[in-house]
């Protein structure tokens, strides 16, 4: 005698064929388990690729670890704060200010020279770009196409960088009225008698920079320009306004006079001159680079408190990378990526393990007899038991392999569709999140046999003449008699019912996949309906003009008025100002960076409508900046525009989808006495003119940056919503995948569970359509209640996608469509129908012999 | 010498209730080592009851089940367990054969979770299907399938082979070949073996033969004039 074959070799060699010959009823835990994984292990990928890209623009630009803002000029603070630093990193000077080029927003960061932190990578450089002459433009600024795009620019572009002139001070007033004095300018020529000065440049390079990787239209661009560049513009904006009939020795007298007074107010450095090849702005800003990033909080309370310990604290602000917003942004993103990983997925991954449940507690079902006889040959209930959790770990397991492959490589391919959008990134890698990866498979698995172990586990408790006998049926018969009259419809109806009751564990199951499926398609549509709900409101309320402008440099409406004078077709004219601002509540000490609106007309009579009610001397702000800063109607909060603070009480909060911010009337005693030049306009023409045709007349005025019909408007908000509406689709489309899996697998099972049943019924004689409906009528029942559940829980769901997923300056106003509901109903009905239809259909290929015969 | 005494064995369905059924009552025999038994009874006599209860897959209810001065009935589902596996062959009426697993790895099945088993081709030429190792169960007929259950029963090397109905779902020329087959199997091995059946014509090769009526021995007698299974009239 000797010992065969070990018996584990045996049981994968069964547990091997078991899987081949049932792979139809095992297709679907593999599948669910490889949709579950690829979400999951992918989601997950696609946070650490983010980051690790987002890492990645940090190291190649070498961001600065902080950043010290200072109020005024003093020439020791740079060497004071390198002192600190010592040989721990390196400190860098520069001059930073918010300007406006065209209608784009921008940082305009001046630089001595080739910056070594925050430096740009890259970087395109024109003919006319060195390493101390560069006017750089972000990639977001810059377009690659050959034709003029409106607000964008090439390399060798002229490009005017308009500044205002509050950025100077209240004392310019007094150089003003000294050039005035001096006859030097005609009285329109005199550069510091205008609100704003626009610096003539060429662009000469486009770069990507650390500082500002996101690229979305609501987001400030950054220029980087050089000190000479500078100088050459202030040159040629302080010589060439000057009367020409003045020599130009005396000229360049006067210009070096007006450094000399700039040097004094302490904006421009002290040798700063018409001919000087040194500093023209004084630095306000150091950067300081760490060799050891773990430093930063130290060394940033060690220059803290330099500062504090000055005679004149000169600190504006102090920010490492912590708190630094453009970071913060950046980093909330990658934190939203991340938490997105468990939302979605784990309605996967219930979904999962309910198909697992359906389908393993279905083939222990059907192998009673196999068991019993395992049993009696003497095989233990953990030896019975690793054969099924090694089936189900199989299955299960390549499952798992498929999504650990495809999610990595998908799912960050997908999402980057979103990133690419807002962010300048590095090209997409293969990242794998080995951590991530590892627990999911271990989890998944582990769960897959816990909930092999509990099916089985009922089953292998029997005593194999228990197994080996059919499954004892505890159900008490209806009252219902049949009697001829009733037909034969009503036995099938009768069968079904039974069935359900019977099988309580499965119908419980149909009716939860189901319900996640119907949940899902409800938050897919419900995401589009926000969307679509919010542009629609947003378009009634805040774009109800035909066109919008925007200018180069504000204008007040009598300037407007003269420029159109021309122009025919022009019903009425308000003028509007969006501008990025800061908005604080300083009872809570939070703040919201969002937009500051103000209306050229009344608030009554204003095209922008969301608060036509809105007192002079209040202002009113959005939902989403009520949810940053938690102020409401009554509290006082300030908001920044054009580099001043202001202070106002609330009137009300307003809701917005895209226009948030805060809102203020032109007239408003809170502006105080201002300019009263905006930055754009609302036209609305008259009947019979063609919008489209007028807006093309005013994209050609020079002093209009843009010029959009409310179509256009649309269309690019649509732009920005194209990453949100992919996610929506592929929300939407795993939806239905998880439908037709889960569907499909019950489907299958439920037929291959009746086939004895279906082969009798045929034996009787019962038709094809009574056969089918005997079938449908239990998967549909079932469906319908699923469905009923999914609806309902559909808008927590959506609730909580939306919560996770925020996008900057927008606020969603959830909603979804009646149609939308209907659409989910009807295709979550539609699948089950279709799936369920084509097996009850197929009952025609049951073998009557072959299916009743006995066991073999 | 005693390989098995049953005594006042009893299997009670719903006991006290309105629906009992006295499935086995208050039976008592005794087996020797290498018998070769027969349990004849009508369907639903209780045969099936017995034999399941021998073989370690049902408890009793009450009664005394002793192979080798242990009392099975006593035990524990986990030792009911080992005693399947080291001392019971099962042969059930349908094969019950794993059909995911070839004729010579159904056998290989069974021998792996034995002591000390034979080894399973020689078996499988014992019931004559060598030239079958590789076939599935759906490949072969139902005579054969039932010969690769003997196989499986007897490679094990167990105390008792018990056949629950082995010729039922075949017709009577492969029924005889079955039973001509258990009977050379008992007797190259040494092998005690049970084979309940309702067909009278087995009994006439047994050595002894149990009659069972309404959960009842109704006889329990040695078989005098024994015949060869090949001199049976099916």
């Amino acid at each position: 005698m000797k010992k065969n074959k070990s018996l584990s070799g045996t049981l994968i060699k069964l547990g091997t064929r078991e899987i081949k010959n049932n792979w139809k009823q095992l297709l679907a835990t593999t599948v669910i388990g490889a949709i579950a994984v690829t979400l999951f292990v992918g989601l997950m990928a696609n946070a650490e690729n983010f980051s690790s890209r987002v890492n990645k623009t940090y190291e190649n630009g070498n961001m600065a670890d902080i950043w010290v803002t200072s109020k005024s000029y003093d020439e020791k603070d740079e060497a004071n704060i390198a002192k600190i630093v010592g040989d721990k990193g390196q400190v860098e000077s520069r001059f930073e200010m918010t300007g406006q080029a065209g209608f784009n927003s921008i940082f305009a960061v001046i630089e001595k020279s080739e910056p070594e932190i925050s430096k740009p990578f890259d970087l395109k450089r024109g003919e006319k770009d060195t390493n101390d002459y560069f006017v750089r433009i972000d990639e977001a600024l810059s377009t690659s196409s050959e034709e003029p795009v409106s607000g964008k620019y090439r390399i060798g572009d002229p490009f005017g960088v308009t500044i205002d002139m509050s950025l100077f001070g209240n004392n310019i007033t007094l150089l003003s009225r000294v050039l005035k004095l001096s006859d030097y300018y005609e009285t329109d020529k005199n550069p510091f008698e205008k609100t704003s000065m626009t610096l003539d440049f060429e662009v000469t390079g486009i770069m990507k920079y650390p500082e500002n990787i996101c690229k979305a239209s609501f987001n400030n661009s950054t220029v980087i320009i050089s000190d000479k560049a500078i100088h050459k513009a202030f040159n040629s904006i302080l010589l060439n306004n000057m009367k020409t009939s003045i020599p130009l020795e005396e000229r360049i007298e006067e210009v070096d006079l007006i450094y000399n007074v700039l040097s004094e107010l302490g904006l421009f450095c002290d040798d700063a001159s018409y001919s000087s090849g040194a500093r023209v702005f004084a630095p306000n800003q150091y950067l300081v680079s760490l060799s050891n990033k773990k430093n930063a909080s130290k060394v940033k309370e060690q220059i803290e408190t330099y500062f504090k310990g000055k005679r004149a604290n000169n600190l504006l602000s102090i920010n490492d990378r912590s708190n630094m917003p453009f970071v913060v942004t950046v980093k909330n993103d990658a934190e939203q990526a991340r938490n997105f990983t468990f939302l979605f997925p784990f309605v996967f991954f219930f979904v999962a393990v309910l198909v697992i449940l359906t389908t393993t507690s279905q083939i222990i079902l059907k192998e009673r007899m196999q068991i019993g006889t395992l049993q009696a040959i003497g095989l233990t209930g953990n030896e019975i038991m690793s054969l099924y959790v090694f089936i189900t770990l199989a299955v299960v397991g390549l499952g798992t392999l498929i999504g650990e492959i495809v999610g990595p490589i998908l799912v960050p391919a997908i999402m980057n569709q979103k990133y690419s959008l807002i962010y300048t990134l590095p090209k997409l890698g293969f990242v794998f999140p080995v951590f991530a990866g590892v627990m999911t498979a271990v989890l998944f698995l582990l769960a897959a046999a816990l909930v092999t172990f509990y099916v089985a586990r009922k089953e292998i408790k029997l005593k194999p003449t228990e197994s080996m006998r059919p499954r004892a049926v505890n159900l008490k018969s209806f009252s219902m008699k049949i009697e001829p009259k009733h037909g034969i419809s009503f036995l099938s109806f009768k069968m079904a019912l039974r069935n359900m009751r019977m099988n309580i564990v499965k119908s419980f199951m149909v009716i939860a996949g189901v319900l996640g499926c119907t949940a899902l398609l409800v938050c897919g549509f419900g995401i589009e309906d926000t969307i679509t709900n919010g542009l629609d409101h947003d378009i009634k309320y805040g774009n109800a003009q035909d066109i919008s402008l925007t200018f180069g440099t504000s204008k007040t409406k009598e300037e407007l008025e003269s420029d159109l004078a021309s122009f025919t077709g022009i019903k009425e004219i308000e003028m509007f100002t969006k501008a990025t601002s800061q908005i604080t509540f300083p009872k809570t000490e939070k703040g919201s960076n969002s937009s500051v609106y103000i209306l050229g007309n009344a608030p009554e009579k204003s095209h922008f409508k969301f608060v036509s009610d809105l007192p002079s001397d209040k202002v009113a702000i959005s939902t989403k900046v009520y949810e940053d800063i938690g102020a409401k109607a009554g509290d006082s909060v300030t908001f920044t525009y054009s580099n001043k603070t202001y202070e106002a009480e609330v009137y009300c909060v307003y809701d917005a989808f895209f226009y948030n911010g805060i809102i203020v009337s032109g007239e408003s005693p809170i502006l105080g006495e201002w300019s009263k030049a905006y930055s754009g306009a609302d036209i609305d023409i008259k009947e019979g003119f063609n919008a489209d045709d007028i807006c093309k007349s005013f994209k050609e005025m020079s002093f209009v940056i843009s010029a959009q019909t409310s179509g256009d408007w649309k269309r690019s908000i649509n732009d920005i919503m194209g990453g949100i509406l992919i996610m929506t689709n592929a929300v939407k489309v795993f939806a239905i995948l998880l439908a037709v899996t889960v569907l499909y697998n019950l489907a299958l099972m439920n037929f291959k569970d009746r086939t004895r049943d279906i082969a009798t019924m045929k034996v009787l004689g019962f038709k094809r359509s009574e056969i089918a409906f005997s079938l449908l009528f239990e998967t549909m029942t079932l469906t319908f209640f699923g469905v009923i559940g999914g609806l309902f829980l559909g808008i927590p769901f959506l609730h909580g996608v939306l919560l996770l997923n925020k996008v900057e300056l927008i606020y969603f106003m959830i909603s979804i469509a009646p149609t939308s509901f209907l659409l989910a109903f009807v295709l979550t009905f539609i699948v089950s129908f279709l799936t369920n239809g084509a097996f009850a259909l197929g009952s025609e290929r049951v073998k009557m012999v072959e299916s009743l015969k006995s066991v073999e | 010498m005693k390989q098995i005494e049953v005594r006042n064995l009893s299997k009670i369905y719903n006991e006290g209730e309105q629906n009992e059924v006295k499935a086995l009552n208050d039976v008592s025999f005794e087996l020797e080592e290498g018998e070769f038994v027969v349990i004849l009874g009508a369907s639903g006599a209780g045969k099936s009851t017995l034999l399941n209860l021998l073989g370690g897959m049902d408890n009793s209810t009450r009664g005394e089940y002793i192979v080798g001065g242990t009392d099975v009935a006593k035990y524990s589902s986990k030792q009911f367990g080992s005693f399947r596996r080291k001392d019971i062959g099962f042969v059930f009426q349908f094969y019950n054969l794993m059909p995911n697993l070839t004729a010579l790895e159904n056998i290989e099945l069974a021998a792996a979770v034995a002591d000390n088993p034979f080894d399973s081709r020689e078996i499988l030429k014992k019931v004559g299907l060598e030239k079958r190792a590789n076939n599935f169960p759906s490949q072969l007929s139902g005579g054969e399938q039932q010969r690769v259950a003997i196989a499986r029963a007897i490679v094990k090397n167990p105390k008792l082979l018990l056949c629950d109905e082995p010729t039922g779902a075949l017709d009577s020329k492969t029924g005889a070949s079955i039973i001509k087959l258990l009977y050379d199997v008992a007797n190259d091995y040494k092998k005690t073996v049970i084979i309940v059946t309702h067909n009278a014509n087995i009994s006439e090769c047994a050595e002894r033969l149990i009659r069972i009526k309404d959960g009842q021995i109704a006889s329990n007698e040695i078989v005098t004039n024994r015949i060869k299974p090949e001199e049976v009239k099916w």
